[in-house]
């Protein structure tokens, strides 16, 4: 069991349904401040995000029997996450548009020390900057590709949107960006 | 990070195990998720089947009630058409598109390839093999048995409409025996009845009126007598051969 850092995820996920369900412990570990700070972006309220991530958890144990081990898991673990974070944004949705102003900007900084590698780190600072002038429909794409360095299949396989989608929304999202001189 | 947001992180993963080690939460079992595939794959070609059957039903009825035919006679033919035409298949078959659609999009296909490529896709499909149905004639053998009749809807004789074949020509009269109910009725028609295809009636010639019941009779706003072809009878339950209603 020392090595069950190393395991993939599809590994360990196919360890936690046939052997030890304590082993979603290290899945909940790899994942927790990923998905809480993708929701973070999208809810803007730390609770509610909190809320959301530990459902979205819970609901991925129950279906990991249905989790095709094929597919990469992390998709699958955004894309469940992705849903509770939009489920609670439209039961809170009057709620939550007016959290928009005052939304936890601190919690953005405070996350800004864990993509110190990334290439572009200005576009970066930028696209969190001015992420709140943004439609979710294009927050959503934008925030995985520049803050969670995914790839374009990837947030295809999370959003469940064509990759072609998935560019033209993230093209639109920088021209809005670009529109209020930002980049 | 900071300490605050370990400790907050931290809370997620504790609650989430305690609930696991509870056992408050429980994985579904693989055969759940096996299941609940075929059921969709079921559902997805029920849909399409029935879709497609419906579309057949649809084209079977243009084809034989012809309820476009009433528009040529303009604004008197509209309610003949709105009483003839297959409404409730059509909306039956379109909901049964749309479930198939709704369906379709739980599998990645949906998102993997243009969506509105298999929606359409899919629709063609159902119109093509729901033509090709009808055209292997399986409506006119399914039609002439009477429990099938109601979902043919094979009635010849309406509240402002009629078709049937002419066995008597009187002066500015017509008597005319219905397909499906064999009724005789007749028919009077006057100068002000729209006759797009003329008045040389003849016996034997099968017809579609609008207009109104006077009693017994019916009085014609319009004659239509151009290119209608009738449906056969349907044959009595049980019975192999069609009846010649002219007997």
């Amino acid at each position: 069991m020392e090595n069950i850092e190393k395991l993939s995820d599809e590994k360990l996920v196919e360890l936690v349904c046939t052997k030890d369900q304590e082993l979603y412990a290290e899945i909940v570990k790899r994942y927790q401040n990923k998905l809480l700070r993708y929701v973070l972006y999208l809810i803007k309220n730390r609770q509610k995000a909190e809320d959301a991530v530990q459902n979205a958890f819970i609901r991925a144990f129950i279906n990991l029997m249905g989790f095709n081990t094929k597919q990469k898991f992390s998709s699958w673990i955004y894309r469940i996450a992705h849903n509770e974070a939009i489920n609670i944004i439209k039961k809170n949705k009057r709620e939550i548009l007016l959290d928009k102003d005052g939304w936890d900007r601190h919690q953005l900084l405070e996350d800004r020390h864990i993509h110190k590698q990334v290439s572009d780190q200005e576009t970066k600072e930028q696209v969190k900057k001015y992420l709140s002038i943004l439609p979710l429909k294009y927050r959503e794409p934008i925030t995985l590709f520049y803050l969670e360095e995914k790839s374009y299949k990837e947030i295809s396989d999370i959003l469940r949107i064509s990759v072609g989608g998935i560019g033209a929304r993230i093209n639109r999202a920088k021209k809005i960006i670009q529109k209020n001189n930002i980049f | 990070m900071t300490k605050t947001k370990d400790q907050k992180n931290k809370k997620i993963l504790t609650e989430v195990m305690k609930e696991i080690d509870k056992k408050e939460i429980k994985m579904k079992p693989r055969i759940f998720f096996v299941i609940s595939s075929l059921l969709l794959s079921f559902g997805l070609f029920l849909s399409i089947a029935l879709a497609s059957f419906l579309i057949n039903l649809i084209s079977f009825r243009l084809r034989i009630h012809a309820p476009f035919q009433y528009l040529r006679f303009g604004k008197p033919g509209y309610l003949p058409f709105l009483h003839v035409f297959p409404w409730s298949m059509l909306i039956l078959a379109i909901a049964s598109i749309i479930i198939g659609i709704v369906i379709i999009r739980k599998y990645d296909i949906s998102y993997k390839k243009s969506f509105w490529g298999i929606a359409i896709g899919l629709i063609v499909f159902a119109i093509i093999f729901g033509l090709v149905i009808d055209k292997t004639g399986i409506n006119e053998r399914a039609s002439k048995f009477p429990p099938m009749r109601e979902m043919y809807h094979r009635e010849s004789v309406g509240p402002d409409w009629l078709a049937g074949k002419i066995i008597q020509v009187s002066e500015r009269q017509l008597t005319l025996l219905t397909p499906f109910e064999k009724k005789t009725v007749i028919v009077k028609w006057d100068e002000d009845t729209l006759l797009p295809f003329g008045s040389e009636f003849q016996e034997g010639q099968e017809i579609r009126i609008i207009g109104n019941w006077q009693e017994e009779e019916f009085v014609a706003k319009g004659i239509d007598a151009s290119n209608v072809k009738l449906p056969a009878p349907p044959v009595p339950f049980g019975r192999n051969r069609p009846i010649d209603f002219e007997r």
